[in-house]
């Protein structure tokens, strides 16, 4: 059994090869057609004005994809990540009123740290179930967030905090993206680099086995979900600088968006595979399609169509090509 | 009519060929099959055997030749077609239903229709005569995943049975097997031979093809070397010459100077008059726990590897108390685990060759957590070289190995950070000859530089012939202890272990406890 597999295998490395470089331009590809399709009906589209507006509009599903890709391919799922995000976005508000802006940005990405400590410590040392734990911790957390906040939006935002990173820009690039591509460097840096992330990668890949070539699985999970609370936090900055205000339900399709970015990215939901940098092109391409038929006037009905579709497509493609 | 009857294969292989890609798995294999044999295939690792068996099988397609049975050429293109035939597969990957009884996992693939109701009781009378004697009568309703390897293995032998096939092909049915359970797999073998169904045995155990077999087929890089009958003056060396290997498994063991130093001990144990009993492992010796499934060598195990506690046994590692909830624990005293069933238990198949490797050794090639790729690259193809591992580039999928290569991977893993105790369970099931060669060289030569070796393994050969001090463990005791055991001593372990141990004659080797 064994050794025909590997034969199989070896015989296919070559055409194999062929096809990983491929797959893994797939993706940049479809960006540029579905750019030059949009520009071509809509020249407006390629506007510098409308980029950097489609880079802003993007860059809070990036953060969440970013931990997402983290803990799908640490071998789980995280379904509370848009709601913790609004959670540290109500807890920091109301932080920064009282404390000061500092104080309250790190408010932010405390309280999203805490409730991935939350997560981690239930998945990893009572070893249950990500899916669960993570949907009961969505409930939760939007809870909390709501009744912190009392069920309505905070708009005391300090002007300062709005004007330092929702709406300044560094080189004409909006400082959203610059925290968005951090938080994607940062992650990609913990997953390909450092010893961190090869634990990751393994916990993800083989769990019995990391723990029986003596690896702390349990710790490794704890901080999967650590991090990801904390991207979450971090989210919540660019979000509330953003819109000038706290919700207390911010936007509660980016969790279940950033599955399907991490699924177009090419994450394999059975974890212990993927990249980061696929991920953002499948972030990439949700943004831009929604964008896209934004400019062209397509009804949001028949875009929420559009994305299913293409997040369907996009497994059948990506299950074709592995089976290659 | 006997002679008649030798003439007419029932299952005949012509000229077939089969390539994957460039690599050329099969070339031009000629083999028949008669009625009634017992039919080995032997050979190593990628020798092409397993595709033999997945081209009668209907798995593969063979691209060029026939394939006939009972003299008609047939071609399969799925298992079932090769099952409307008659012919069954048992993989040597199990492949069961863990969340399902035995039962059920046996009778999947019985149903007539998707929603008739099953018939229960006909299913039952269907599966029962096999299932029981191979043992498994009183796990009928047991969960797959609750029962120990060993008996996984023979529930995917009940499986094919059960489907009363005339030709059934076994790739490696044994490896997991102790040996109660390997005496009921050939009993029941030996009979349904008798009712004319033809085995194809694939393996690896030599001993089995000079006790079971009637004929062998010996293959070496996809065609086959020979084709002979065993007559009773065919011996495993004239067969291990065919093979191009050595008779590793020779008596003459270097006699073991057991080292002063204590490395382990034991306490809290029970002897066969179950009076508390302990157990004093020296730093350097290579000891085995050999026993059936569900003796209690498990328990031993489990403490020791971290990997399950067990709180009435006391032990001490050097000088210190050992008493690990977790293999990561386990791992910070120096003390590390191989577990049997390499796709569950060890591989991380998404991974790559040198990430397998270095997954325990990474605080080696780091700066504040930063791994440096080129150092680890360095180490992992020195390691795999140590070890005689044949691979591509280190960073290839670990699933480009063969089986035994990928277990030479996954020692050399062990030995990174067991720097003072490995516990090997199965170091060597499913591999070949040479490979396993290589795996108990490495595991001599660094028991002979001080490392501490603990062999839970269920192949008796392996544990006589490596260990230099052999446990008998029986009903949770442990019954003898062998000081450099000999296969002399073979009957008198399988004695123990059975629960049928007399007395031992005072004799030099042989420590009664």
């Amino acid at each position: 059994m064994i050794n025909t597999a590997s034969e199989n295998i070896s015989a296919k490395r070559t055409t194999k090869n062929l096809g990983a470089t491929l797959g893994k331009l797939s993706l940049p590809l479809f960006i540029l057609f579905m750019v030059a399709v949009t520009t071509a009906i809509e020249p407006k589209f390629i506007s510098l004005n409308n980029l950097a507006n489609l880079a802003r509009q993007i860059t809070p599903l990036l953060i969440v994809s970013a931990a997402q890709s983290i803990a799908v391919i640490g071998g789980g799922l995280d379904l509370s990540l848009a709601a913790v995000m609004s959670l540290a976005g109500v807890v920091g508000i109301k932080t920064m009123m009282a404390h000061g802006i500092v104080i309250g940005v790190l408010a932010m990405i405390a309280s999203g740290a805490l409730a991935g400590v939350a997560n981690g410590l239930i998945i990893g040392y009572l070893n249950t179930a990500p899916f669960i734990v993570t949907l009961g911790m969505l409930s939760v957390a939007q809870a909390f967030a709501l009744m912190l906040s009392g069920g309505v939006p905070l708009y005391s935002v300090p002007d300062k905090f709005v004007n330092a990173i929702g709406f300044a820009n560094i080189a004409g690039i909006p400082v959203a993206i610059f925290i968005g591509g951090a938080v994607a460097a940062i992650g990609w840096f913990i997953l390909k680099k450092s010893v961190l992330g090869r634990y990751i990668y393994a916990v993800g890949s083989n769990r019995n086995a990391a723990n029986n070539s003596g690896l702390d699985v349990k710790k490794c999970v704890l901080i999967i979900y650590t991090l990801a609370g904390a991207a979450a936090g971090v989210c919540a900055i660019v979000m509330t600088s953003w819109t000038g205000a706290a919700q207390p339900i911010a936007a509660p399709e980016l969790s279940l968006q950033s599955v399907a970015a991490v699924i177009l990215g090419g994450v394999s939901l059975a974890g212990g595979s993927g990249s980061i940098l696929q991920v953002i092109y499948g972030v990439v391409i949700l943004g831009t399609l929604s964008n896209a038929m934004n400019m062209i006037g397509i009804s949001a009905y028949f875009q929420t169509l559009a994305v299913g579709v293409v997040i369907i497509v996009a497994v059948i493609l990506d299950r074709a090509r592995r089976k290659q | 009519m006997a002679s008649l009857r030798q003439e007419a294969p029932i299952l005949e292989l012509k000229s077939t060929s089969k390539s994957f890609g460039p690599t050329v798995a099969l070339d031009d294999v000629s083999i028949s099959f008669t009625v009634g044999e017992i039919h080995c295939l032997l050979g190593e690792n990628g020798a092409g055997k397993s595709t033999v068996g997945k081209l009668i099988a209907g798995l593969y397609q063979p691209d060029v030749g026939t394939i006939s049975v009972a003299g008609q050429a047939m071609v399969f293109t799925h298992p079932l077609e090769a099952l409307a035939e008659g012919i069954a597969l048992v993989y040597q990957e199990l492949s069961l239903f863990p969340d399902l009884t035995v039962f059920e996992n046996v009778c999947i693939g019985l149903e007539n229709g998707l929603f008739r109701r099953p018939k229960k009781q006909a299913e039952l009378a269907r599966c029962e005569p096999i299932l029981t004697e191979l043992g498994l009568r009183p796990d009928l309703h047991t969960k797959l995943k609750d029962l120990p390897a060993a008996k996984q293995q023979l529930v995917e032998v009940a499986k094919a049975l059960a489907k009363h096939p005339r030709i059934v092909v076994m790739d490696e049915p044994t490896s997991m097997l102790g040996h109660p359970e390997r005496k009921a797999l050939f009993a029941a073998i030996e009979r349904l031979k008798l009712q004319d169904v033809t085995f194809i045995l694939i393996t690896h155990h030599l001993d089995e093809v000079i006790e079971f077999g009637d004929k062998v087929t010996v293959m070496k890089n996809g065609r086959v070397l020979t084709s002979l009958t065993l007559t009773p003056e065919v011996t495993a060396e004239d067969i291990a010459a065919l093979l191009g290997a050595h008779d590793h498994d020779s008596d003459d063991k270097k006699s073991y100077v057991r080292s002063t130093v204590e490395k382990i001990r034991i306490a809290g144990l029970l002897d066969a008059d179950g009076r508390e009993k302990t157990i004093s492992i020296a730093k350097g010796e290579v000891v085995g726990f050999y026993g059936v499934v569900g003796c209690g060598r498990e328990r031993i195990m489990g403490a020791l590897s971290g990997s399950k506690k067990a709180p009435d046994l006391a032990i001490t590692l050097g000088e210190r108390v050992y008493a690990p909830s977790t293999p990561h624990q386990a791992s910070d005293c120096g003390v590390a685990f191989l577990a049997t069933g390499r796709s569950a238990n060890a591989i991380f198949a998404s991974r790559s060759i040198e990430q397998n490797l270095t997954i325990t050794q990474l605080s080696t090639f780091e700066k504040f957590g930063v791994i440096d790729s080129l150092a680890e690259a360095h180490a992992a193809n020195e390691q795999l070289h140590i070890m005689g591992t044949r691979y591509g580039k280190s960073s290839d999928a670990i699933g480009s190995l063969s089986g035994g290569n990928q277990q030479k991977v996954l020692l050399a893993r062990t030995l990174a950070h067991g720097k003072e105790v490995i516990v090997l369970e199965d170091p060597s099931a499913g591999i070949d000859i040479a490979a396993k060669h290589d795996i108990h060289n490495v595991i001599r030569a660094k028991a002979d530089a001080g490392l501490t070796v603990l062999m839970f393994s269920s192949d008796l050969p392996e544990t006589i012939t490596h260990c230099d001090t052999v446990y008998t463990v029986f009903n949770g005791r442990i019954v003898n202890r062998y000081n450099t055991p000999s296969m002399r001593d073979e009957a008198r372990i399988i004695a123990d272990v059975l629960g049928s141990a007399k007395k031992p004659e005072p004799s030099p080797g042989i420590e009664s406890i």
